[in-house]
């Protein structure tokens, strides 16, 4: 089912695809960079879609996105004659969108809201399970959870529904940047060396804060009711 | 707790391998290998795969109808800022990071100073505090090359620096964002007190006026060299980032306090036609070009807002580039923190700061050889105000310095920096 609803989904940067061919959209981008408001305006309704998405999937609000997506199309559009055509635009954008939302997140009231949440579990700095050294033979350890999953995951007997809901409860509780992290590789699809240009990250560092991210997730999904 | 659980697991290599990032050879084939003979790795790379699927079907609640036309509208609205105003000269290069192209400007001002000591330098206290005491406005001293007219400024024009000083920055290059409505009414300050420090009678003088009748500013002033011009443009688009700021967001006392400094230190200039140490990079051709409204604006104190751009050394290595409503984290080389690094230790050696620490200044307080701090407390004082000189002051890089910070924003990382956080605002 899920993967049905992934299908669905006309707003995921994997599934969206381009708006239009490459030339297309080149010829459009040139027409923007010398000044052409309708040409960027076809720009923007290709690609708003996206960065809604993906703005959204970082911030989780709606009021905030509307405000950082008309920033992202704004910045581009001044941004533009620097554009070198080096990257697809879509990328191009979603750099600028999710440094954007990020941007937007660490300031104001987030902080306060994000201090306001126990997060010392799923924000902890360095979860050591996740560290990638050599796995070694299998041995049972008292404190691992085979026991408590003889084969099979407990996600997987949750409804569509509830898990639904509280997948969506706990990414609200997750940092905004393991969000970012998350919206990139599991909602775009994003390679790991386009996720760590995007966000200023060495190649390391986002896999294992990807495989943090996705713990801690895992975790407080399991665990909430 | 997760990092208990999984300690004796390669979860970063399952999230991997779930996502084919994992590269193959040896490594991969031990975690495969562990994959096959552990039932919890199994259903935890079942789980990642999952919550991945769920993520990806999770739709965003619609957006509003009228989005697309909002941002229609909003780039409409900028569209003047893009393609040029009417104040753009022929000549113009393109700036369009125009603040950014200000910390440029200046400091190619600064650097390009045929004299050595660029007008804005700074001088002992006590020289200062003479040239202002005496009243005349062509004191001895004062600086007689091109850049630097020999102009007689009104004593009206002379506004001594608030004893309310700044908290001390960490290295900033400015000034790069003085707005014309923030500096304008701010040099047109004069109080008794003001006047009676540099000994000079008050005679307002007539108030030349645009043709739409608004009096004429500092700024509409004819520009007397192209650097002058320069820094007016820089000016002008800055003070249009100030006005297109969407909220006033504050990035805290630092910025106000530095546009203070910077209005005080450029009054001091003003009133003594002599070199004093302003904030950074403040060409004292324009401090010392007449001012016609000078006398007519009122005595207000208008909001401080202009932004300068702070750069910083944050702890984890990277770059911050940071002005009131834009702010951008960078990962620079190592060679570059380093420069970073000793250039803030170096311009904040001696400062007494308060508030938070720069970063930069936290690694360590000992001046690096080369590099100088030279803003003088008194001096940027004008000489006048123990209070004021006991306040900690924005720091002043030497040329070397901005130099290279200039660099390293402008040729290295502004690429970077734009497309990561977009342009930099205007």
């Amino acid at each position: 089912m899920l993967r049905a609803m992934r299908m669905a989904t006309p707003a995921s940067w994997r599934a969206a695809g381009d708006g239009g061919t490459v030339s297309d959209e080149e010829a459009l981008v040139a027409r923007a960079r010398a000044g052409d408001r309708d040409a960027f305006g076809l720009l923007v309704e290709t690609h708003l879609d996206r960065v809604w998405t993906l703005v959204w999937r970082v911030l989780r609000h709606h009021e905030d996105t509307e405000d950082v997506v008309q920033e992202v199309f704004l910045a581009a559009w001044q941004a533009l004659p620097r554009f070198r055509g080096e990257a697809r635009l879509s990328t191009w954008l979603q750099t600028i969108a999710v440094t954007r939302a990020l941007n937007h997140r660490a300031r104001g009231a987030e902080k306060l809201r994000q201090a306001s949440i126990p997060l010392d579990r799923l924000a902890g700095d360095g979860v050591s399970g996740m560290g990638d050294g050599a796995p070694g033979p299998r041995r049972p350890s008292a404190a691992e959870p085979a026991d408590a999953h003889p084969g099979a995951s407990p996600l997987r007997a949750l409804e569509a529904g509830e898990l639904r809901r509280r997948l969506a409860v706990c990414l609200e509780k997750l940092p905004a940047a393991w969000r970012a992290i998350l919206a990139l590789r599991d909602g775009g699809d994003r390679p790991y060396e386009e996720i760590a240009a995007a966000l200023g990250l060495a190649l390391g560092t986002v896999r294992s804060r990807l495989a943090r991210a996705r713990l801690a997730l895992r975790d407080c999904v399991e665990g909430t009711s | 707790m997760t990092r208990d659980r999984w300690s004796d697991h390669p979860c970063e290599a399952l999230s991997a391998l779930v996502d084919g990032e994992l590269p193959g050879g040896e490594r991969r084939v031990a975690v495969e290998a562990h994959l096959a003979a552990c039932p919890a790795c199994r259903v935890l790379k079942e789980d990642i795969e999952l919550l991945g699927q769920a993520v990806a079907a999770e739709t965003p609640p619609p957006m509003p109808a009228d989005l697309a036309a909002r941002i229609r509208g909003r780039i409409e609205a900028s569209v003047p800022a893009r393609s040029g105003g009417w104040w753009r000269a022929p000549w113009r290069v393109p700036m369009p990071a125009a603040a950014a192209a200000a910390v440029v400007v200046v400091a190619l001002i600064w650097l390009a100073w045929p004299g050595g000591r660029p007008p804005g330098a700074p001088i002992p206290e006590g020289e200062v505090g003479a040239r202002v005491a005496s009243g005349a406005p062509d004191a001895p001293g004062a600086p007689d090359s091109p850049g630097a007219p020999r102009t007689s400024v009104p004593a009206s024009a002379v506004e001594l620096p608030s004893p309310q000083a700044p908290a001390a920055a960490p290295a900033t290059i400015g000034p790069v964002g003085t707005a014309r409505e923030k500096v304008e009414p701010k040099i047109a300050r004069s109080t008794p007190a003001h006047d009676a420090v540099a000994g000079r009678s008050i005679q307002a003088p007539p108030v030349p006026r645009r043709d739409d009748g608004a009096p004429l500013t500092l700024l509409d002033a004819p520009a007397e060299r192209d650097e002058a011009r320069l820094y007016k443009e820089a000016a002008m688009d800055a003070e249009k980032d100030a006005v297109n700021a969407e909220r006033g967001r504050t990035q805290g006392r630092f910025l106000e306090a530095t546009v203070k400094q910077e209005a005080a230190a450029k009054s001091a200039a003003t009133a003594s036609n002599a070199p004093v140490a302003a904030a950074p990079g403040m060409p004292a051709a324009l401090d010392a070009r007449p001012a016609p409204a000078m006398a007519a604006a009122p005595i207000t104190s208008p909001p401080l807002e202009a932004p300068p751009y702070v750069v910083r050394l944050l702890p984890d290595g990277s770059m911050s580039l940071r002005t009131r409503d834009y702010q951008c984290a960078v990962p620079i080389a190592p060679d570059d923190a380093r420069l970073l690094a000793t250039m803030g230790e170096a311009a904040t050696a001696g400062v007494a700061t308060r508030g938070p620490a720069p970063e930069a200044a936290a690694a360590g307080s000992s001046p690096a050889p080369g590099a100088t701090s030279s803003a003088a407390p008194g001096a940027v004082a004008g000489g006048t105000t123990s209070a004021a000189m006991a306040e900690p002051i924005p720091v002043v890089l030497s040329p070397e310095a901005r130099s290279a910070i200039v660099r390293l924003v402008r040729e290295r990382y502004r690429a970077i920096i734009e497309e990561r956080c977009g342009p930099l605002p205007r």
